[in-house]
């Protein structure tokens, strides 16, 4: 059952120079119990997209296109409508644990005011509830966790600690972005393990913003690769990941440490991301891709639809038939 | 000329504290053309209200109220700078060294400056220009006195958090002494913080210098510093113009001070500048 | 005793912080290390192991509480008031923080001359040198009259890379080059790091947490937790054979992009407070194989086929298998 369908989403920000896009037509969708990975570097679009589903772009955003959640569009609400479901139908967990919780507040607070606003719930049954998702999240004595501080923790303990506070409310959709980069990679472990199961637990659906395609692989049903604001590749993750047929999603790729390899040096790609607001016309990413040819600057492109959901936008398709085999691990 | 969004004429305020401190320099040093007559000779009919011939009237001894403020700019301006300079300096110093070396000398220093904070500037300085004589001398003295401590603070403060940064012990990496990293790495970083300082306390100093001679402790008659003509005044409330002027004199000058440093700080400091730039 | 192919040795080093609050930390712990000539040694762990700590010991930055340091023959005496001697401007660090590694207030070219300063090189020649560096580095010679906030955190990177190569030396520690950078940039610093080392006949220890990296680009690894090192040996050997129980946790808990969906085995428990380690071997709260003696015995780095691990089980597997 489709919880969230994107269709043709644009987000324009104000820059000194006018508006510059940071989302451009943006589509995907996302099932019930599904994960859903949306991988890019810095400047992709990913935030933006993640807070336009919050209602947090800054107020002078311009937004266009449609996003319909359990059926309900949500472009365009006003803040009153913004704030029954922002917390309490979705939910998000931000990359800096550290930040995300109050210093000065006890967890115990900072859970219950959270629980009892918006399910109108006794301050007890809140207590009940906050202790029980921590131990759902698997934090040693919930009970003592509860009359502690933030600073008391571990930066993982901190994550799981921000996981429960975004699933006190039950929501439907949980928007993660970048919630394992900053933690050890043995602690980032548990954190996916740990989503995967609720997500299991719950029928919670996840959208997975990061740009480890080894995270990505490991914990996402289905993906989408944002480049300059605009889609690039999307499909099960398996078949992106195993078959990329996007010149982009083979260059990140590629760029991943090659140990089989002898050399000692890393392949990336060469240049950088367009700033914000300077996407080219055309396909964005032709300045960097080793198979432009002239017809990539100009054409309004089209998608390549192929078989299992698998999508992706490039005129040339230079990987036609050829399987990513020599760029696995 | 190109557009520099950090340029002091972008900030209203700054623009007006410079041209205060601008016309009051200026007539501090054209005195002489500019006043209507000689400050101190008593020429004039006495307690005369302003009038065409005195434009801020007279005093209790019949001197022209309006060259007497003029010519305290004389007295004012160099002073108030020159008590800048000297607790720059020494308090500087004293920050530098308690910075740099650490440990026991720090904590000594730093428990002197702390007494010397402790008290309220005007009582402190009250009671050394009172035990050295109410002189203007000692009381600019008794002002640089109550003054060094924060120079002190601030310097040692900026040695601190340089000491340990990683610029400055890349440059002890590379053959540089401690000494020579601290005075390359921070010279620039340090300029600025101290003239904003120095900008907002010249005010203070000002307030303080004159303070003093209002109650006695500094200027004597017959000079015309701006401080003990509002003394005068006080005795004769009535007689509004003699407190009033010089009171208007001592308030421009340090809000000028005031307007400044402030410009200065939002100038350079790296964050407001940006959020200015916006 | 020193090995002859060593450039940087380190001899049961321990570094101790001594906190506001009168407690002692122990960051780093009897730690045995040698940086071969030209060699690239990696230096992984996860946050809490030492390693950053270790790196600025090894360079003099931080005074060791124990143990000696050696570089090329001679003793790293920790930076001190007074200036460094010649012999050890050879050994340098790369910092990991590219905003706070650069003095954002005077100019680069004149960061750059420094260390020529220092070493009475006049400041002709050194501007040029310094020119030349930025050049090899990929920077324009107009940077030199520039200052920092005008160049990205890779283009600073690279900016106190030159900087550090300056006075030719001839070990690198980085700590952690890389991690402050966004993903493009990454791999062009360490490519950078790796060619320059190549080229110069330098050596290089390059601490990071992210193994991928350090497994792309050292010749062997060193594996550290809580303040001790467990694990070292040839990289390759360390991937497919790991020999110590965190270092299989370790790599085993990073993902892979193939696309299979698997999640990779977490380790359990959180990392103890360095003031109080576990005793005996530090790591055997979290272990999956401890048995008994690991609370007790503190295992030592044992030597076996060119790789050195400190666990009890192996060491046991050694003297029986053997």
């Amino acid at each position: 059952m489709t919880l969230l369908d994107v269709r043709e989403l644009s987000v324009q920000l104000q820059t000194k120079s006018g508006f510059a896009t940071a989302v451009d037509r943006l589509s995907f969708t996302v099932d019930q119990g599904e994960i859903l990975g949306i991988a890019g570097e810095s400047g992709s679009g990913k935030t933006m997209t993640a807070l336009t589903l919050l209602g947090l772009l800054p107020p002078h955003a311009k937004v266009s296109g449609s996003v319909k959640f359990n059926g309900q569009e949500l472009v365009g609400i006003p803040s009153k409508e913004w704030q029954k479901i922002r917390g309490a139908q979705i939910a998000m967990v931000f990359q800096d644990p550290m930040t995300s919780l109050h210093p000065m507040l006890s967890i115990k607070v900072q859970m219950t005011e959270h629980m009892q606003t918006h399910l109108g719930i006794s301050h007890q049954k809140a207590l009940l509830e906050a202790e029980e998702l921590l131990a759902d999240v698997r934090i040693p004595d919930p009970k003592k966790a509860l009359d502690s501080y933030a600073g008391q923790f571990s930066g993982g303990m901190r994550q799981r600690i921000c996981i429960a506070m975004a699933l006190a409310c039950k929501p439907e959709l949980l928007l993660a972005d970048e919630p394992s980069t900053a933690l050890d990679v043995t602690v980032q472990a548990g954190i996916l393990s740990l989503l995967d199961r609720l997500r299991i637990e719950r029928q919670l659906s996840i959208i997975f913003i990061t740009h480890d395609l080894g995270v990505l692989s490991a914990i996402t049903d289905r993906l989408l690769v944002l480049y300059a604001g605009r889609e690039t590749e999307s499909g099960k993750t398996a078949t992106i990941l195993q078959n990329p047929r996007h010149p982009y999603t083979r260059g990140l790729l590629d760029s991943l440490p090659q140990p089989e390899s002898k050399e000692k040096t890393l392949k990336s790609i060469s240049g950088f991301p367009p700033e914000l607001g300077k996407q080219p016309r055309g396909c964005a990413f032709a300045n960097r891709c080793s198979f432009t040819q002239t017809q990539c600057r100009d054409i309004e492109l089209l998608p390549n639809f192929l078989s299992d959901g698998h999508k992706f936008i490039c005129t040339i398709d230079p990987f036609d038939g050829q399987a990513a085999a020599e760029t696995l691990l | 000329m190109k557009k520099n969004p950090n340029s002091p004429w972008r900030q209203p305020l700054a623009v007006i504290g410079i041209t205060i401190l601008s016309l009051w320099i200026l007539i501090a040093i054209f005195a002489p053309l500019i006043a209507t007559a000689d400050p101190i000779a008593q020429n004039y009919g006495e307690l005369l209200a302003p009038n065409a011939h005195n434009w801020f009237g007279t005093d209790s001894v019949g001197r022209d109220v309006l060259s007497r403020v003029i010519y305290g700019a004389r007295i004012t301006l160099p002073l108030s700078m020159m008590l800048v300079i000297l607790s720059m300096i020494i308090g500087s110093i004293i920050g530098a060294i308690a910075g740099y070396f650490g440990g026991w000398l720090d904590s000594i220093l730093m428990r002197f400056t702390d007494v010397v904070l402790a008290f309220p500037g005007i009582i402190l300085a009250m009671a050394v220009a009172a035990a050295l004589g109410p002189e203007l001398r000692n009381a600019v003295f008794a002002v640089v006195l109550v003054a060094w401590p924060t120079y002190a603070r601030l310097v040692r403060g900026l040695i601190l958090s340089s000491k340990n940064a990683d610029y400055v012990t890349s440059s002890r990496l590379l053959g540089a002494s401690t000494m020579r990293a601290l005075f390359v790495d921070l010279r620039p970083n340090i300029s600025g913080p101290i003239f904003v300082l120095a900008a907002l306390e010249a005010g203070n100093g000002m307030l303080l210098l004159s303070g003093l001679s209002f109650l006695g402790l500094g200027a004597r008659p017959p000079s015309a510093e701006w401080g003990t003509m509002v003394s005068a005044g006080a005795n004769n409330f009535d007689k509004w113009w003699l407190a009033v002027f010089p009171g208007l004199a001592i308030l421009t000058a340090v809000l000028a001070f005031n307007f400044l440093g402030d410009a200065l700080r939002d100038i350079l400091d790296p964050r407001t500048a940006k959020a200015l730039r916006e | 005793m020193i090995q002859p192919e060593a450039i940087l040795q380190l001899d049961n080093v321990s570094v101790t912080y001594k906190r506001t609050d009168r407690t002692r930390l122990t960051a780093v712990s009897g730690v045995d290390l040698t940086l071969k000539r030209g060699e690239i040694l990696g230096l992984v762990g996860e946050s809490g192991c030492g390693k950053s700590t270790l790196g600025k010991a090894a360079v003099g930055i931080l005074p060791t509480s124990e143990g000696k340091i050696t570089f090329d023959g001679l003793p790293v005496i920790p930076l001190s008031r007074s200036v460094r001697s010649k012999e050890l401007l050879k050994l340098q660090l790369i910092f990991q923080d590219p905003y706070s590694s650069l003095n954002p207030r005077r100019k680069i070219g004149n960061q750059l001359i420094d260390g020529l300063i220092n070493s009475d090189v006049d400041n002709e020649e050194a501007r040029e040198t310094s020119a030349k560096l930025l050049e090899r580095v990929g920077l324009p010679r107009s940077t030199l009259s520039k200052y920092t906030h005008q160049f990205s955190g890779g283009q600073r990177q690279r900016i106190a890379i030159a900087r550090a190569l300056t006075l030719q030396p001839q070990v690198i520690i980085a700590d952690e080059p890389i991690s402050a950078l966004d993903a493009s940039a990454q791999a062009q610093v360490a490519n950078l790091l790796v060619e320059l080392v190549q080229e110069l006949g330098m050596s290089m220890v390059f601490i990071s947490h992210d193994l991928s990296v350090v497994r792309q680009i050292s010749d062997r690894t060193a594996v550290m937790y809580l303040g001790k090192i467990v694990e070292i040996a040839e990289t390759e050997k360390i991937w497919n054979d790991p020999r110590h129980p965190y270092t299989k946790a370790l790599i085993h808990a990073i993902p892979r992009p193939d696309g299979k969906g698997l999640i990779p085995l977490e380790l359990s428990g959180d990392v103890p407070d360095p003031r109080t380690p576990p005793t005996g071997c530090r790591f055997h709260p979290r272990c999956a194989v401890s048995v008994a003696e690991c609370t007790i015995m503190e295992p030592k780095m044992s030597l076996t086929d060119d790789r050195w691990s400190s666990c009890l089980l192996n060491n046991e597997l050694r003297k029986v298998g053997s």
